[in-house]
């Protein structure tokens, strides 16, 4: 385990039973990154965190938090906002903000200044004094992101922050969490919607039906699963060029698909050549992580690479 | 213990504050000031029906030698009238309240009939005319005895060691035990149910992974014990602040409440048990929390351990026939019905000490016992949604 890994995990599996929530699931999260947990619904994620925050322990494998296993005094260090979470319905916002932050190791008079800052910024300041079950569910959403950072964590392990969350405040919320990765927190960001992967994760793992399936960066990744193609943003006609097997259009942009012996260099250099035609953007057509989802979930991949850095993960945990 | 503390401050702080604490608080001493402001009035009516004139009508002249009882129960004067046409005329013009009239064979038979006219004569006054009769029958025998047989014989009940009495003009003794145990019970239910609930709330707020997170179960739980705890002793301190006031006041009115008091030893004894109780009553009562979904699934499940708890009210009869017994030593000696069946007991008997030592031991074994079943219980089911924690699924957790 290298010094950098806040989070090494290790061949984890769990069963529930008959059910096996975690068959085979091995990762590293590095300081200060935000780290993508992705999968379907059911694939095991939240087994996953929960085995990292020691709310269950794994039937096989290993995991570290910090630097080693986890104690009492490492869950102050930690954020979490679980996919099935809520707060006290029937006190006050501030109070229930308050009591939360006490219990994670905040003095109560320094909490009451933090917590001021945070109603400021998410606009909540007026609603403090509120019952939290008044406030509508994107504004209880706010306050929960804000329970989860205002210990200031060096560990923030998120599930879905957006959901219900209007645009404005997706990227209020998304904007607190850049700034959060920016002083050095380490964010595991655990979402289904992938353009926001693609926006703000570093690295990722896929994990499908209880293994990890896909691991490494985000650019890498998408790199990895891209085919030999590029996209054409102009104006003009596009000619017709030896080795296009295939374009597409959607927009204004085009998207050709070249055969194996043609690069996208080429390619380039006929267009720039071709009169009439002024080429606003050039680009290799790299798959959505939308794409790269539904391809390895929906089976239309083996991701033999996804196994593969798994495994590279679980030799360097152990080496 | 920092957390542990934080959580029950924040426990206790809630629900002090709620309408239904307030609620649950004052509807007793509510019931209190209403029962004293009725007995004030009855009172009040009483005294002023019991002054005035009581005829009586004894053609035999049986009554000649009667004189007033010594300590009379009413201010009520007798009056002697010739005829019963003589009587009725005062009875109609509202100059007596009622009149007696005699058999002729009074002295033999004893008999009279009364007359009224609207109201009906108090208890007291008839037990005033009767002393008054009586002391005419025995107006030979030497006055002392005459007003020994007229007043009865006063028992007094005491304990085979002497240390506590109780007359027939000490009821209050007796009583007084029994209300301020009853009291603790009601308290250590409305802590144990306020446990459950809370335990729930975690659940259905879906604070509860944040929470264990955030702390080991044994500071939630902990936590959670100890200040719905200090909220049921919060009740108590209360109703007993409000019973001694008003047992102050009403002291002035009735002389037979002046000196009501509780032994220190059974107060300290109570409350042991009655702590102890709650936290085995508080534990089982979380675990319920833990396994079901909701509130509604919960009541299923409480009932029968309320039950078992209320049970010495129903061998309440046995108890005071036998209160040695059997039934009455085990229910005293069971940890579930412990605390109740000694507070019966306690006003009629002396329970001899190893039988209050065992109780203790035995309901610190159960306590700690139901406390790790709890554990067990709340770790299985505190990140169940939608399903319930099965039976079989507890006991294989027990065993594991």
């Amino acid at each position: 385990m290298t010094e950098q890994n806040v989070i090494s995990a290790s061949h984890l599996a769990k069963s529930f039973g008959a059910a096996k929530a975690v068959r085979d699931v091995s990762f590293d999260v590095r300081t200060g990154e935000i780290f993508g947990l992705l999968g379907p619904n059911g694939a095991g994620k939240t087994t996953t965190i929960r085995m990292i925050l020691d709310i269950f322990k794994p039937d096989r494998g290993t995991v570290t938090v910090l630097g080693g296993a986890m104690t009492d005094a490492k869950k102050d260090r930690i954020g979490y906002l679980p996919e099935e979470r809520g707060l006290y319905k029937d006190i006050s916002v501030e109070n229930c903000v308050l009591y939360l932050a006490e219990l994670k190791g905040v003095p109560r008079a320094e909490a009451k200044i933090r917590a001021a800052q945070y109603f400021d910024q998410l606009d909540l300041t007026e609603h403090k004094r509120k019952k939290v079950q008044d406030l509508s569910k994107g504004m209880q959403q706010k306050v929960q992101v804000m329970t989860t950072l205002l210990h200031r964590p060096s560990l923030i392990i998120i599930d879905e922050p957006f959901s219900g969350l209007d645009p404005l405040n997706t990227r209020l919320v998304q904007d607190m969490l850049l700034r959060e990765r920016d002083k050095g927190t380490t964010i595991i960001m655990s979402t289904h919607q992938m353009y926001q992967v693609e926006e703000m994760c570093d690295r990722l793992v896929l994990i499908n039906q209880g293994e990890s399936v896909l691991y490494g960066a985000v650019d890498e990744i998408r790199r990895r699963y891209a085919d030999n193609a590029v996209r054409v943003v102009g104006h003009g006609p596009l000619p017709q060029i030896e080795g296009v097997i295939e374009t597409s259009r959607k927009g204004d942009a085009h998207t050709l698909s070249l055969g194996a012996h043609v690069t996208p260099q080429q390619v380039l250099s006929i267009l720039a050549n071709t009169p009439g035609l002024l080429v606003e953007r050039f680009e290799l057509a790299l798959p959505t992580m939308d794409d790269i989802f539904v391809r390895v979930v929906g089976g239309k991949i083996v991701p033999e690479n996804g196994r593969v850095a798994a495994e590279t993960v679980a030799q360097n945990t152990h080496a | 213990m920092r957390k542990l503390l934080l959580i029950a401050w924040h426990e206790y702080k809630k629900h002090v504050l709620r309408k239904r604490f307030l609620g649950a608080l004052l509807a007793p001493l509510l019931f209190i000031a209403i029962g004293g402001i009725i007995g004030f009035i009855t009172v009040q009516s009483f005294s002023e029906s019991d002054t005035g004139v009581v005829g009586y009508v004894d053609p035999s002249n049986a009554l000649a030698k009667a004189y007033k009882p010594t300590s009379p129960e009413t201010q009520i004067e007798f009056r002697r009238f010739e005829s019963k046409a003589e009587a009725d005329a005062a009875l109609n013009r509202e100059q007596i309240r009622a009149y007696y009239e005699l058999a002729p064979d009074f002295a033999q038979s004893g008999r009279a009939d009364l007359f009224y006219w609207k109201r009906d004569i108090s208890g007291d006054v008839r037990d005033d005319f009767e002393t008054y009769a009586q002391s005419a029958l025995l107006s030979d025998v030497n006055p002392q005895i005459a007003t020994r047989l007229t007043q009865g014989i006063d028992f007094t009940f005491e304990t085979p060691d002497q240390s506590r009495a109780f007359g027939e003009n000490n009821i209050v003794g007796f009583v007084l035990p029994f209300v301020f145990g009853l009291m603790f019970f009601v308290a250590l239910f409305a802590g144990a149910q306020y446990l459950m609930q809370a335990v729930i709330e975690e659940k259905e707020n879906r604070t509860m992974e944040v929470m264990v997170t955030t702390v080991t179960p044994t500071q939630l739980m902990g936590g959670k014990i100890l200040g719905l705890g200090a909220l049921g002793l919060t009740q108590v301190a209360v109703w007993l602040i409000a019973m001694a006031a008003a047992l102050a006041v009403a002291g002035q009115q009735f002389s037979f409440l002046q000196g009501a008091s509780i032994a220190p030893e059974f107060i300290a004894v109570t409350l042991v048990l009655f702590v102890l109780e709650y936290v085995l009553f508080g534990a089982v009562m979380a675990a319920i929390g833990a396994a079901v979904l909701d509130q509604k699934q919960a009541q299923q499940y409480t009932g029968p351990f309320v039950l078992l708890a209320i049970s010495p009210g129903f061998f309440i009869p046995v108890i005071f026939l036998d209160p040695n017994g059997v039934i009455a030593t085990v229910l005293t000696l069971f940890p579930f019905t412990a605390p109740l069946a000694l507070v019966f007991r306690y006003g009629i008997t002396t329970v001899p000490v190893w039988q209050i030592v065992v109780a203790i031991v035995l309901l610190i074994v159960f306590a700690a016992g139901a406390l790790w079943l709890a554990g067990r219980v709340f770790r299985l089911g505190m990140l169940r949604y939608g399903k319930a924690v099965a039976f079989r699924e507890i006991v294989a957790e027990v065993r594991s």
